[in-house]
């Protein structure tokens, strides 16, 4: 069941050119030269009932801007958003009960306050039932690990431990679907982990769409199912995470542990088209195509046994293949 | 509507926590507006130890102008003031968004999300006050008599609330609003006179433009009998229009903001 449907939407911002110094100031005072930036352009996709999809694209692509307008923050330019059936942006209450968005650099806690008030006022204010508050409650609590904490006067908390709870705040009121603008930003990495766990744990028992923006490619391999990139405003591609891997790797990685001078290794190497990506005494990380990479392991596993300590084949990772995407 | 109600018990609740752990703004928050009323009550007395009437206004109704004036500023500061002093900064660091999500009437909790108690002593003390000062002037009100003349506070306080709501909404253009909403504080030093005091002209401009002497001069008007209905009408009027308007220009900002913020 298709629970988002975007069709050519394009969002258009205008803004002032500010000339420099006091004379440009006030210059602008008397004309102003109004410029447009096309943030968004004729986007188009759709999204499947608890697809988990990660939303990728470098500063300023249009990321934040397409989660805005799929929330109904920001109006589109032109185009047709259709999200449950309603027109985000009428942001009529009985589709703002059924969404849920969390900005990783902007907190709707209380600083001098438990999140557990922050928690009750939501309750409140999405007319939550007390039996389903409470469930929920323990639900989320017991899932991210944060047990008396939430007590706890919110700016005495952590970074970390803050998200978590605008997490759980965001998902007392059962959302069908979530959006997360960099929801791991300047977070430990345990923390990382425990709400990435989190996320796909809600996701398998709930349910729960889930459309995940972040710069930490770890964040999408781990949540995400899908994978959406976007570039100046536009779908580079829209797909399975897998497909994508598979289609940008042409290459694999061959780590080599050696023990002993890597000459000879890099002599039967030679032979072959490779490129070595970093090397040492110890260590060699080298690139080698798909469909060679069996053969000269098996003859450097034969040629060079004794030089060899260790030797490992991997993917190539995702943020090389995103970097290779954009160059 | 108890929906409503239970979120402002919430806010009730956050602003006492708050009070709480910064003590001191706690005492220190409705003192400058306590002084304030003080000094104008010392000063109308020092006044009329000169005359008996100034515009027709005798020295008790010009205390209950001073004590109305006093509870409607620290109601409207209990309430609204801080939430509408955050406006700003929620337009400029983008909290707004997240606010907008919420399935509940924006313009509430734009209203009552930042409760002031420190101003509640102030609230009692200007009450107690205008009771008191009320049996001076008049002594036999009945209950509709009553009713009105609150209902004239009550659209005094609706008049304060559109005016810097209005004040507030201008950060959607002009980023910057908060020394507009800091000088306009001294509206209420205006305000707080007898209306007839003034020459015809800024009568008028108190009235349609500024209706702050419509805000507090007419409940003292009402009780001496020097209302006509169809002013008291147009006060009523006055109050509603304002309160419209202010809706007209934050649904104005609202849209600016979606359509033009990033």
């Amino acid at each position: 069941m298709k629970v988002i449907n975007v069709k050519d939407i394009s969002k258009t911002y205008q803004y002032y050119k500010k000339q420099e110094g006091i004379r440009g100031s006030l210059k602008n005072l008397i004309h102003k030269e109004i410029l447009s930036k096309e943030a968004v352009r004729n986007l188009s996709f759709s999204i499947e009932k608890g697809d988990m999809v990660g939303f990728i694209g470098m500063n300023g692509a249009g990321k934040t801007t397409t989660l805005k307008m799929l929330s109904g923050i920001l109006k589109p330019t032109s185009g047709e958003v259709d999200v449950l059936g309603y027109n985000p942006f009428d942001k009529k209450n009985d589709f703002l009960k059924r969404i849920s968005m969390v900005m990783g650099s902007r907190s709707q806690l209380w600083l001098d306050i438990p999140a557990i008030e922050a928690f009750a006022l939501n309750k409140e204010i999405y007319g939550i039932e007390e039996k389903q508050y409470k469930d929920t409650l323990d639900e989320l609590v017991e899932l991210l690990n944060v047990g008396q904490l939430i007590n706890t006067q919110v700016r005495r908390l952590s970074l970390g431990e803050r998200m978590k709870m605008e997490l759980i705040l965001s998902l007392l009121h059962s959302p069908e679907i979530i959006f997360l603008d960099e929801p791991t930003i300047g977070l430990d990495v345990v923390s990382q982990n425990v709400i990435r766990k989190m996320l796909k744990a809600y996701n398998q028992k709930h349910n729960i769409t889930i459309i995940l923006t972040s710069h930490n490619l770890d964040d999408i391999e781990t949540v995400c199912s899908k994978l959406m990139i976007i570039d100046s405003g536009q779908l580079m591609f829209n797909g399975q995470l897998e497909d994508f891997i598979q289609k940008q790797t042409s290459t694999k990685i061959l780590r080599i542990k050696c023990s002993r001078d890597p000459a000879r290794i890099k002599a039967v190497m030679g032979e072959h088209r490779v490129e070595i990506l970093s090397e040492d005494n110890e260590r060699m990380n080298v690139k080698v195509s798909k469909e060679s990479v069996m053969q000269l392991t098996n003859i450097l596993m034969s040629e060079c046994m004794n030089d060899i300590k260790d030797i490992s084949i991997e993917e190539a990772d995702m943020q090389e293949i995103i970097c290779n995407l954009y160059i | 509507m108890l929906r409503y109600f239970n979120i402002i018990v919430k806010f009730l609740k956050y602003a006492f926590i708050q009070a709480l752990e910064y003590k001191a703004n706690f005492i220190l928050g409705g003192l400058f507006e306590f002084l304030w009323v003080i000094l104008n009550v010392i000063f109308f007395k020092a006044l009329y130890q000169n005359t008996t009437s100034i515009a027709g206004w005798s020295v008790d109704e010009v205390l209950l102008l001073v004590f109305i004036c006093g509870l409607v500023d620290s109601v409207h500061s209990f309430f609204f003031a801080s939430g509408f002093i955050d406006i700003p900064n929620l337009i400029r660091q983008g909290n707004l968004d997240l606010l907008l999500l919420k399935p509940i009437n924006k313009r509430f909790f734009l209203s009552f999300r930042l409760i002031n108690v420190g101003q509640i002593l102030n609230v009692i003390f200007n009450v107690v006050m205008i009771i008191i000062y009320t049996n001076k002037i008049t002594t036999n009100l009945s209950l509709p008599n009553v009713l009105l003349f609150i209902l004239l506070i009550i659209s005094a306080l609706i008049i304060v609330n559109a005016f810097y709501f209005s004040l507030s909404m201008l950060a959607f253009w002009v980023i910057k609003v908060n020394a507009i909403i800091g000088y306009s504080q001294e509206l209420f030093t205006v305000g707080n006179k007898p209306i007839n005091v003034y020459p015809k002209m800024i009568q008028k401009i108190f009235t349609y433009l500024i209706p702050l002497g419509v805000a507090f001069s007419y409940p003292i008007l009402y009780l001496s009998h020097k209302l006509s209905t169809s002013s008291l009408i147009a006060g009523f009027a006055i109050a509603v229009i304002f309160f419209a308007l202010s809706h007209v220009l934050y649904r104005r900002g609202i849209k600016k903001y979606t359509s033009a913020t990033s």
